[in-house]
This record gives C-alpha cells, sequence and structure tokens, in this order.
C-alpha cells in the first residue's frame, strides 16, 4: 500500500520511538524547552547564571516589576519602610547563612520557606482581627480605631480613584480570585495594624 | 566601519528602549543584557608542522546579546533580540599558514529578531531558521568543549600528505549539516504541546525548512530530540541546483545518576554524492562540576565521492562556579581518499575558559 523506501523506514522508527518515550510517563522538559526558545545550548550562548548578572543570567536595564531604568532591585528594596526592613532582616540573614551554607538554590528555598511563614503569620492576625472586629463592634476601642481611619483619610488626601488604583495593584500582585470586599477589609486590617503600632509608640 | 557600527547600535538600542517606555504598556517590560567571552589556546600538529594559537572557541563564541520585551493585554507578548559576535582568532579560521593574529576583528550579526508570541510565537528577521541546531541536541554538559560540529574547532586545517598539501581541510571534510543555519527569514514556531513543538520558516530565493523537536522529563532521565528537513529553494546553498536540500536530527539523553548518550545522523540531497554524517558521543555527569565525554564521528562522501571525514575526540568541561567553565578538547581528525593516498591525521588539544557576565 505505501511504498517507503528503506532508509525512510530509520526515520518512522526514530519517530516511534520519541512517541513513545513521551508516552512513558514523560513530563515536557521545560528546562531544555525554554533553552531552546532562549536559543541558548551547542553553539549558542551559555545557559544559566552569569558572573554579575546572578542567577538572572542577564544584567536587567529596565524592568518594570522591579522599578526603573537602571533601578537595581536592591535599590528598589531601599525604598521600602523601615518597619518592612526590620520584617524581612530575619529572611535576608537566613538566606545568607544558607547561601554560605550551601548553594544559591537552596538560598533561594530558604527565602521562600521564610516568606510563606511570614504568610501565614500575616493570615492568623487577619483572622484574629475578623474575631476581634466581630465581637468589638460596639466597643470604644473599635471607636477609636473607626476614628484613626477616618483621620489618616482625611490626611492623607484619600479619593475613590487612589483606592481603585490600589486595589488595580493589589489584584496584579495576585489576588485576582479574592472579591472587592475582602479586598476593603484586607485594608482595614492594614490600618488597624498600623493603629497597633501607633498605640504602642 | 567599526565605529559607524557601534554607534547604530547604540542609537538603534536608545530608540528600543525609549519606545518600550514612552508606549504605554498593559503589564510588564523588560530590558536586559547578557553575554560571553569564550577564550583558549589550541596547539595544532598536521604530520608536518606544529603550532600555538589563542583562539576564540567557535563551538561558543565571544557575544553580548540585548533582549526586551513587553506584554499586552489579551496575552499579547512582543520582544526582540539582537546579538552580535566579535571573534578575534576564531578556532575554525586559524591555519598553518597564518600569522598569531589574524586580520580585523569585527561584529558579526547573529540574530536581529523581532517576535510576537500569542498562538505560537512568529519570529522577524535574522536568526536562527527552523533547523538550526536539530543536528545538535546535547545533553552531555561538554558541548562547549566538544559537539557534533567538530570543524568548530581546526575547521581551516588543510591535511597533509608528507610534504604536499592535499588542498583539502578539515571543514570541508566532515559537517554536521546542521540545517540552514541563521539567516533573515520569517519563523513560526507552535505551542508547546506534551514537551513537543514544531517550527517552519522561509529564506528567500524559494528556500524553506520545518522541524520538530522534544524534551521530556521521565524522573529517572531526561531525552531531548529534533528533526528537520531544509529545502535549498534557488539559493546559494543549492550549489547551482546541485543540492536539493538536507536532513538533520540528533537526539540525546541523560540519565539522573550522570550518564548521557548523544547521537546525530543528518545527510545532504546533492547529485550523485548525498554525502552524510553520522556521531555518536558518551559522556559522564559527576560531583555536579564536571563532565567528561568521548565521541566519534563520520562523514562520507563530502570532500569526494567515498572519501571518508572520521573524527575522535574527547572533551572534558569543569564549571567551579555556575558562571565560569574551565575546559579541555582533543580531536583527531582522519581523512581517508577513494582516490590516491591517505594523508596524514591531524592532532588538536585545546584548553579555555568560558565566562557569562
Amino acid at each position: 500500500m505505501f511504498n517507503i523506501k528503506p532508509k525512510n523506514w530509520k526515520f518512522l522508527a526514530a519517530g516511534l520511538l520519541i512517541i513513545s518515550l513521551a508516552g512513558c510517563h514523560a513530563r515536557p522538559d521545560e528546562k531544555q524547552l525554554d533553552e531552546w526558545k532562549n536559543l541558548e545550548g551547542p553553539g549558542e550562548m551559555k545557559p544559566g547564571a552569569g558572573l554579575f548578572s546572578g542567577q538572572d543570567g542577564e544584567l536587567t536595564l529596565y524592568d518594570s516589576k522591579k522599578g526603573g531604568l537602571l533601578q537595581k532591585k536592591e535599590e528598589t528594596e531601599a525604598a521600602k519602610p523601615s518597619a518592612e526592613k526590620t520584617a524581612q532582616t530575619n529572611t535576608a540573614a537566613g538566606a545568607a547563612a544558607a547561601t554560605t551554607a550551601g548553594t544559591s538554590g537552596s538560598a533561594q528555598e530558604f527565602q521562600e520557606f521564610q516568606e510563606y511563614q511570614q504568610w501565614k503569620k500575616e493570615k492568623q492576625e487577619f483572622h484574629t482581627y475578623q474575631e476581634w472586629k466581630k465581637s468589638a463592634e460596639d466597643s470604644p476601642d473599635f471607636k477609636e480605631f473607626q476614628e484613626y481611619q477616618q483621620w489618616q483619610k482625611s490626611a492623607k488626601g484619600s479619593s475613590d480613584f487612589k483606592e481603585f488604583q490600589e486595589y488595580q495593584e493589589w489584584k496584579k500582585s495576585g489576588r485576582s480570585s479574592a472579591d472587592y470586599k475582602e479586598f476593603r477589609e484586607w485594608k482595614e486590617f492594614k490600618a488597624y495594624q498600623e493603629w497597633k503600632k501607633s498605640q504602642g509608640q | 566601519m567599526l565605529r559607524i557600527k557601534i554607534h547604530k547600535i547604540l542609537i538603534g538600542l536608545a530608540l528600543a528602549t525609549a519606545s518600550m517606555m514612552i508606549v504605554a504598556p498593559a503589564y510588564a517590560i523588560d530590558f536586559a543584557i547578557s553575554g560571553q567571552v569564550n577564550r583558549a589556546t589550541l596547539y595544532a600538529d598536521d604530520g608536518k608542522s606544529a603550532k600555538w594559537f589563542f583562539v576564540d572557541n567557535n563551538n561558543s563564541s565571544t557575544r553580548f546579546r540585548f533582549r526586551g520585551s513587553n506584554d499586552f493585554e489579551g496575552g499579547w507578548k512582543v520582544g526582540f533580540l539582537w546579538e552580535v559576535e566579535m571573534k578575534s582568532n576564531s578556532s575554525d579560521q586559524v591555519s598553518m599558514s597564518d600569522d598569531s593574529d589574524l586580520g580585523p576583528v569585527n561584529f558579526n550579526e547573529r540574530h536581529m529578531d523581532v517576535w510576537i508570541e500569542k498562538w505560537g510565537t512568529l519570529r522577524l528577521g535574522q536568526g536562527d531558521t527552523a533547523t538550526n541546531g536539530t543536528s545538535e541536541v546535547d545533553l552531555s554538559g561538554t558541548d562547549v568543549a566538544a559537539y557534533s560540529s567538530v570543524s568548530d574547532v581546526g575547521g581551516s586545517f588543510e591535511f597533509r600528505d608528507g610534504n604536499n598539501k592535499t588542498g583539502i581541510t578539515v571543514g570541508n571534510s566532515r559537517s554536521n549539516f546542521d540545517g540552514l543555519s541563521r539567516k533573515d527569514r520569517i519563523r513560526y514556531d507552535t505551542p508547546r504541546w506534551a514537551g513537543f513543538f514544531a517550527s517552519g520558516s522561509v529564506e528567500g530565493n524559494s528556500e524553506w525548512d520545518v522541524a520538530a523537536r522534544y524534551a521530556g522529563d521521565f524522573g529517572w532521565a531526561r531525552f531531548a530530540a529534533a528533526a528537520g528537513w531544509a529545502d535549498y529553494g534557488t539559493s546559494s546553498d543549492s550549489n547551482d541546483g546541485t543540492r536539493d536540500g538536507n536532513f538533520s536530527s540528533s537526539a540525546s539523553m541523560l540519565f539522573d545518576f550522570g550518564l548521557n548518550l548523544t547521537a546525530s545522523y543528518a545527510f545532504r540531497k546533492q547529485d550523485s554524492t548525498d554525502p552524510w554524517n553520522l556521531f555518536g558521543k558518551i559522556g559522564y555527569k559527576f560531583l555536579k562540576k564536571h563532565a567528561a565525554s568521548i565521541q566519534y564521528s563520520r562523514t562520507q562522501n563530502l570532500s569526494a565521492k567515498d572519501d571518508k571525514g572520521d573524527t575522535f575526540g574527547i572533551g572534558y568541561v569543569f564549571s567551579p562556579w555556575e558562571s565560569v567553565e574551565f575546559y579541555g578538547t582533543y580531536y583527531l581528525f582522519m581523512l581517508d581518499r577513494d582516490e590516491g593516498s591517505n594523508p596524514d591525521d591531524i592532532n588538536i588539544f585545546m584548553a579555555g575558559v568560558r565566562v557569562k557576565f
């Protein structure tokens, strides 16, 4: 029926071999596929980290996620409020320790683990706040907190548009599944944290 | 001339950066620079004389690249890639008749590409054709030292028969027939599906090529393979219609305990001769920072019908840090001619370092 030349059987056999290997529960090798996409590998650019560019393997001149033109990630970090920096100190120290002890890969894992712990802690605090809000709705404490919020709004010149922009930013940061009500409550929680901090000072 | 080129590059970059910042993006923009320097010492012995050279390793030459991309609303992504190489004493150009320094050094275009990604990727400009790299899939980790394109190191050394020159070099007696290399073209890559994707590109003068690639991870081993067909059309590759096209293929498997196997098979459809190349490599990655391999390849019918260009190679790579690779290479180039006496073998040793910055 088909007149296949002997030489062509080799290609057919090779094709069948690849397809059968692919069927052996193989996951796509994203690393290799990315190397092909980035034109890295034999004859091409060396894949992986660079001497000055670090793990990224390239010097980023501009990245809208990290900051402005020629702004390094470290500079963006430096612009964060000191309270945030304090919270991150342990993470950085841990990551540095992990880097010294092992590979940069383990340092990243350690940092991710720290971030996960931080997130867990904050989530717990958020639930505590929700409980407190339910139980203390008519209490003088809650009233004071509301007044603080009002004062903060007027002091910062907040507007609906600004809040909408903040919501958009918040949505971009990966919480798109949460509804707007949760966002408002989250904002309220953040204000509550600020208020508690100011009470402690 | 060089200064004008540098000015053009800088102006182009400034325009590209400005346009990316002025045009309001929906999402992320990024613009980055990367590159590598790959220098080596090379010792060659053609049976008559021996000489040292300081070369740029053409297995993966010295170069730098600019890359930028912009994500737009609706899942569209647009970007560019601009890669330029600069080789001083390229390892495939040096020969016994050369001085220690091979003339002027110029920028050489590799990629000047604009791409659009949505349903797959469309690339327009100078860059890889669909078949480029289909003979060169290699997971051994020693490709900077030695891989299927053996004439990238010592390609211009000429075989000698005693005092007589044969007129046949390493480069014109062996090839891995790796598709159409890089050209001005339009290329389309399909989206990935279960580790597969296909590509097609069209160049000038009715030249075109198609290729398919696969990369899978079995947990106990990684496997990658590629194959493609290139049709020369009426381009210069067709050599006035005496060559139709070429088939190229390769596959590589890396087991999790370090052993790796690589093979490549390719041939060119050509009047009366149909030259072909078969390549095999066994390698071992050990202690996380070391990789070693042994390879053998044969190209038949390239320099003349029934001529055999055999190559034995050893490669070793030591990567003390991820961005730095020290390597050593040994090649034994042999030529078995169908007519006339067989010339002397050519021995080449190369040691160098590749640094990505």
